[in-house]
């Protein structure tokens, strides 16, 4: 099957336009082009040859072409406008949308700052790309080739001073550009530098002050100003050449033909009408060059634009599954045939089913087939069998989670412990399928929700972000959850479920977010709920009563993460985790005996095991 | 406004007038190129033929006018660049020496991308209307006199019709920029709701995908982009009028000088000018078109000025900040034991909020300080008093029995070593970073201080050691890593007085444990302030705080408060005993 390119699909819609809006644009130019023609004409049979007449009766022609350039210019116009923010518009909502289901490991590479660049400025700069395309690209090179032409028609032998010319003015604008691209750039390394020392001291003013840095981060300042100041000066010094130096060679120009058109003038093979109107098409020439050279910036940035966004179509997207927060992935490659079709944001329904069960795993044979057989498991949540993970291809670096086998029962409470970089959180991700199984496989029957070790909250009310996208909840069950995670007492008092929550929940602090996202892991149906490290910006006493009001719920099954023991020590199971593979599983006591990893967690942590 | 603009352009007048001078001469020179062509133009078609001596001699003139107008119009706007740059630097560096004089208030209230805005986007403003305006503003003006007048000498019909009809596509381009300024605004909403969208998601994006909220995401995204694209699609018009209207008015203006001047010279009227030749009709085409350039290039310059007054306003915002009370004239603080004294202090972060009111508390040289309480509660506000992040609003701090207020910041800093829970790491290298307290550090210090801070193990591992280069705020560094480091930053330039603000909130157990450990050694004879939320940290300090609602409502040791039964002792109880193991009996 052949793959369409997402960015050339998004324009075809428009491509009639590609070519209706340049041949008004075509129209246009020939009309201006005719202007300095018929002004000859007048000239030479008017003035030379004084007949008034005919003077007046060119006065409604060549008003008449004007008006008709400028209607052809606002159809282009129109056209471009059009066609340009359609083809961005819908650009941007593949991009989007494909971004949105790319596989985690390529959005770890890219990183949001380049991906949310990529969907913003990249796609900016192309659609404004599209609009030049329509309105000058054609329009520009024409009006060379054009001028150049007219000019020939007028009189040939003088042409070749517009031959000998023009080397000397494409020389100069590429001289220009070549040399002002990179000192453009460097313009902008500095700009970064201000702008980031600039955060660096906002963000850090109080160790500033502790370590009395202050006087040296004003150098660091200005010193990164003084970079700045030398390279804008320097750019400018040579970019403010391109006008003066093209104007120069233009007049150079008309002054070699007013010379040699005088030789042509007194042999009486050309007439004065006709050199005004050569050096006027001379002048036409050079506007339209410099466009052009302005063009070809342009189409470079834009074509650095057009490669990054296909970097990311490049990559496949994940397929399938997602309904239960669990990306099902079957190994490399070949998944990826949904993506072409599902890149438009309309094409996916979401199948918001509250029973299913995914598998994670990498056999190859084993695809997208989920293991419905509800009878057989309809004990178990979760079954974890030989899952290993790694993030990279280097089988030097060890692999983040190694072999890790167990089965967790509904309702089951079950604790996992380990030391930092132990590999709790990647364990975390394998069950929330973020990432496809190196070996082994994961499989989860019924919906995973997971609060993860980052609160993240979005723009809209307390509701939109417990609700989390199931229309399913209501709000009694909100409210349920909120009372649960101890959060029912401040969002009665922000406002209730209507709350806003501003950007990234600015307007709740680390602990209250945290509590807002312990309560979205709970709302909605029962299935098994991950609390990922979930009581670091808790308070021990509102920790305890949250864990307490948990455990009132019964029918939940909960696995905990944590480096503290005192909240996981209670769980029916735990499982620990040393340098990703597992040190032992059991109730407190019995790793208390039988896991010399866990004894020194709790050891240092202060919990002794005897104190009963 | 405009005096504090000059007080910055002062040091840059020869410069600036030099600028003005040379736009203006070339400006003069444009004026001169097309009445010479025009004579040349006569030497060929006048009635004796062609005419070499003249021709000659006007196409040398012309030569001169040319090469000397090119060089004038490269040199104008390169000193103009100089002074504008130049200028600007300054205005920047001033504004941000004024900033790091602001009292931590604005850091902490202030959005942190407006404020980088302002240093950024809003100077380059002003660099563009310095240097650009200005010597479009000088050359245009001398352009739009200089040929208004020449053409009225040559005839002042024609002159008469030309400013009737080209001053049009100023109209135009007015009323098209006034009707399209609403639809601009509009787009650069939309276009920044879309951004910060975009950005939300994406940064949120495991939690996106956790809830399987890619539909709504996209539903909105979608509904954002539709918006944008319909106001996108009338502004993109709307301002793509602009070109093509003038240019039919300047055709139109064409027009009429090339009919007038041919009317004129075939029934031969003066009009009180020149008499109409094809030369003299070559000449007023050209001004025709150079008149319509500078004009408007002049409308768009204001624009662009507007905007650089706009931004001078927002820097002048920054500027009038007041700043701290400047302690230039102030003792520095001498070497100190730790005795740190409040008496009767009272502070509120807004009037008409109170935190903290009539605080005292005394606390020893060499004691170990532990702040408990709930989040909120004002353990941090503790700190920022200590070190002067603030100013108490009434009452006295004192160290060893020096009033605070009366030494400098800098040297009261000193004598603190601060760890905080937000790390603040800067680009540079892990070596640069440890040793940012003290910047003269040796390779056997910083190692040492790595060390003991157990930071040393994974430094190692990292690609370059200690010469690994950090990216903006350490993001390629776990937040364990990242505390492990600033915690080596606080080893290696050890004080009198240590602040650890949750300063090992990201790192694991085991680990906390070393530091504590290595803390301890540091400690050992210091007064330390911790503020903790684990309890196992706080049980051994010498005198406990606990701070709720601004208050401290509780202070004693571990085993005083908990006999006394009250808060602390509820706290440790809840932190003590948790459900699960209740649950297994």
């Amino acid at each position: 099957m052949k793959k369409e390119n997402p960015i050339i699909a998004s324009a075809k819609k428009y491509r009639k336009w590609f070519v209706i809006g340049p041949l008004f644009k075509l129209t246009e130019a020939v009309l201006e082009l005719l202007i300095p023609t018929m002004m000859v004409y007048i000239i030479d049979r008017g003035v030379t040859a004084g007949d008034g007449a005919y003077v007046l009766r060119m006065m409604p022609v060549m008003t008449g072409l004007a008006v008709l350039g400028y209607l052809s210019a606002l159809v282009c116009q129109y056209v471009a406008s059009l066609s340009s923010q359609g083809f961005g518009t819908e650009l941007r909502n593949r991009l989007f949308s494909h971004v949105l289901r790319l596989p985690r490991k390529e959005t770890d590479r890219f990183g949001a700052p380049a991906l949310v660049n990529r969907i913003n400025n990249d796609v900016n700069i192309l659609q404004q790309g599209v609009a030049m395309l329509i309105r000058l690209a054609i329009r520009a090179p024409f009006i060379c080739v054009g001028s150049l032409v007219m000019a020939a028609l007028l009189n040939i032998r003088l042409t070749l001073v517009i031959f000998c010319a023009l080397p000397f003015l494409i020389a100069a604008v590429v001289l220009v550009s070549r040399k002002t691209v990179p000192l453009f750039s460097k313009v902008q390394g500095n700009l970064d530098g201000i702008s980031r020392i600039s955060r660096e001291n906002l963000s850090g003013a109080r160790v500033i002050r502790a370590f009395s840095r202050t006087r040296a981060e004003e150098k660091r300042f200005s010193d990164e100003c003084g970079e700045y100041n030398k390279a804008v000066v320097k750019v400018n010094k040579v970019a403010a050449l391109l006008n003066p130096v093209t104007t120069l060679i233009m007049n150079v120009a008309v002054i070699a033909v007013l010379w040699f058109g005088g030789a042509l003038i007194g042999s009486g093979n050309m007439t004065g009408g006709q050199i005004i109107a050569f050096i006027n098409y001379i002048s036409y020439m050079v506007t339209a060059l410099l466009v052009l050279a302005n063009l070809v910036t342009l189409f470079t940035k834009a074509k650095a634009s057009y490669a990054r966004i296909a970097e990311v179509f490049a990559i496949p997207a994940e397929s399938g599954g997602r309904a239960s927060g669990q990306a099902v992935n079957a190994g490399d490659g070949h998944a990826d045939a949904a993506d072409a079709a599902d890149s438009g944001a309309d094409t996916d329904t979401n199948t918001d089913t509250n029973t299913n069960t995914n598998t994670n795993t990498n056999t190859d044979t084993d695809t997208d087939t989920a293991i419905a057989d509800n009878s057989c498991s309809g004990n178990v949540i979760l079954e974890v069998s030989s899952a290993s993970l790694r993030y990279g291809d280097d089988p030097a670096i060890p692999p983040a989670v190694e072999n890790v086998s167990f089965v967790m029962k509904k309702g089951e409470t079950l604790g996992l412990v380990g030391v930092t970089g132990s590999g709790k959180s990647s364990l975390v991700s394998l069950i929330a399928g973020r990432y496809p199984c190196s070996s082994g496989r994961v499989t989860v029957h019924g919906k995973v929700r997971v609060a993860a070790q980052q609160s993240i909250l979005f723009t809209g009310t307390v509701g939109d972000n417990v609700r989390a996208g199931d229309s399913s909840v209501t709000d009694d069950q909100i409210w349920e959850a909120l009372k649960i995670a101890q959060a029912d007492a401040f969002v009665a008092e922000k406002g209730g479920l209507d709350a806003p929550v501003e950007r990234g929940g600015v307007n709740f602090s680390g602990g209250q977010r945290q509590r807002l996202s312990v309560a979205r892991a709970l709302a909605g149906a029962p299935g098994l709920v991950i609390l990922d490290d979930s009581f670091s910006a808790l308070d021990n006493a509102t920790a305890s009563k949250m864990l307490e009001a948990i455990r009132g719920l019964g029918s939940v099954s909960l696995m905990i993460v944590s480096q503290r023991i005192g909240c996981v020590r209670g769980a029916d199971r735990i499982i620990v985790l040393d340098d990703g593979r597992p040190a032992g599983i059991g109730t407190h006591a019995e790793l208390l005996e039988k896991s010399e990893v866990y004894a020194e967690i709790c050891r240092l942590s202060g919990e002794e095991g005897a104190e009963n | 406004m405009t005096r504090w603009f000059l007080g910055y352009l002062k040091k840059y007048r020869a410069g600036l007038a030099l600028a003005a001078v040379f736009a203006a001469l070339s400006g003069g020179l444009q004026l001169a190129g097309p009445l010479f062509l025009g004579r040349a133009v006569d030497a060929l078609t006048g009635p004796g033929g062609v005419q070499k001596d003249e021709l000659v001699k006007n196409l040398v003139l012309l030569a001169v006018f040319y090469v000397a107008g090119a060089v004038l119009s490269w040199l104008s706007p390169v000193i103009a660049g100089k002074t504008a740059a130049g200028t600007v630097t300054d205005i920047r560096t001033d504004t941000f020496s004024h900033m790091m004089k602001l009292p931590l208030r604005f850091f902490d209230t202030r959005r942190h991308g407006d404020v980088i805005a302002r240093l950024t986007s809003d100077c380059e403003n002003m660099y563009d209307g310095l240097s650009q305006s200005f010597v479009q503003l000088f050359s245009g003006i001398v352009a739009v006199i200089g040929t208004l007048a020449a053409m009225f000498m040559i005839s002042p019909a024609v002159a008469a019709a030309v400013l009737c009809i080209t001053p049009l596509s100023l109209v135009i381009a007015r009323f098209v920029i006034m009707r399209t300024a609403k639809l601009f605004a509009g787009q650069q909403k939309i276009a920044g709701e879309l951004a910060a969208h975009t950005e939300e998601i994406i940064s949120g994006l495991s939690t996106v995908r956790d809830y399987s909220m890619e539909e709504q995401a996209c539903a909105a995204f979608g509904e954002i982009n539709a918006r944008l694209y319909k106001v996108g699609r009338s502004a993109q018009f709307g301002g793509a009028l602009v070109n093509p209207s003038t240019r039919l008015v300047n055709n139109f203006s064409y027009i009429c000088v090339g009919l007038m001047g041919a009317a004129f010279a075939v029934h031969g009227i003066t009009a009180g000018g020149w008499a109409m030749s094809t030369g003299v009709i070559a000449t007023l085409l050209t001004y025709a078109t150079q008149f319509a350039k500078p004009i408007n290039e002049i409308a768009g310059v204001t624009t662009q000025l507007q905007n650089a007054a706009a931004s001078a306003r927002r820097i002048m915002d920054i500027q009038a900040e007041v700043p701290e009370t400047d302690d230039g004239g102030l003792p520095a603080l001498g070497d100190v034991r730790g005795a740190i004294e409040m008496e009767n202090v009272s502070f509120s972060y807004v009037p008409e909020k109170p935190l903290i009111r009539g605080l005292g508390l005394s606390v020893a040289p060499g004691s170990t300080v532990a702040i408990v309480g709930p989040t909120g509660g004002g353990k941090t506000t503790l700190v920022n008093l200590l070190m002067r992040f603030y100013d108490p609003d009434s009452g006295v701090i004192r160290i060893d029995g020096t009033d605070v207020s009366g030494v400098t910041r800098d040297s009261l800093r000193a004598a603190y070593s601060m760890v905080l829970q937000d790390t603040w790491l800067f680009t540079g290298t892990v070596r640069e970073n440890i040793a940012y307290g003290r910047p003269g550090a040796d390779d056997a210090e910083i190692e040492n201080a790595a060390r003991q801070a157990f930071a040393h193990n994974f430094i190692k591992r990292l690609p370059k050691g200690y010469n690994t280069l950090l990216t903006e705020g350490g993001a390629n560094l776990s937040g364990g890593q990242r505390q492990l480091l600033t915690i080596a930053r606080a080893m290696l330039s050890p004080a009198p007085v240590l602040i650890l603000d949750e300063a090992t909130s990201s790192v694991d157990i085991v680990t906390e444990q070393y530091v504590r450990r290595g803390f301890e050694r540091l400690m050992k004879g210091r007064t330390s302030f911790i503020i903790a939320h684990r309890l196992s940290t706080i049980r051994n300090a010498d005198l406990i705080l606990v701070v709720d609602k601004g208050n401290i409502v509780e202070k004693g040791t571990h085993a005083e408060l908990i006999s006394a039964g009250g808060r602390y002792a509820e706290l440790v109880s809840a932190g003590n005993v948790d459900f699960l193991r209740r649950k297994l009996r």
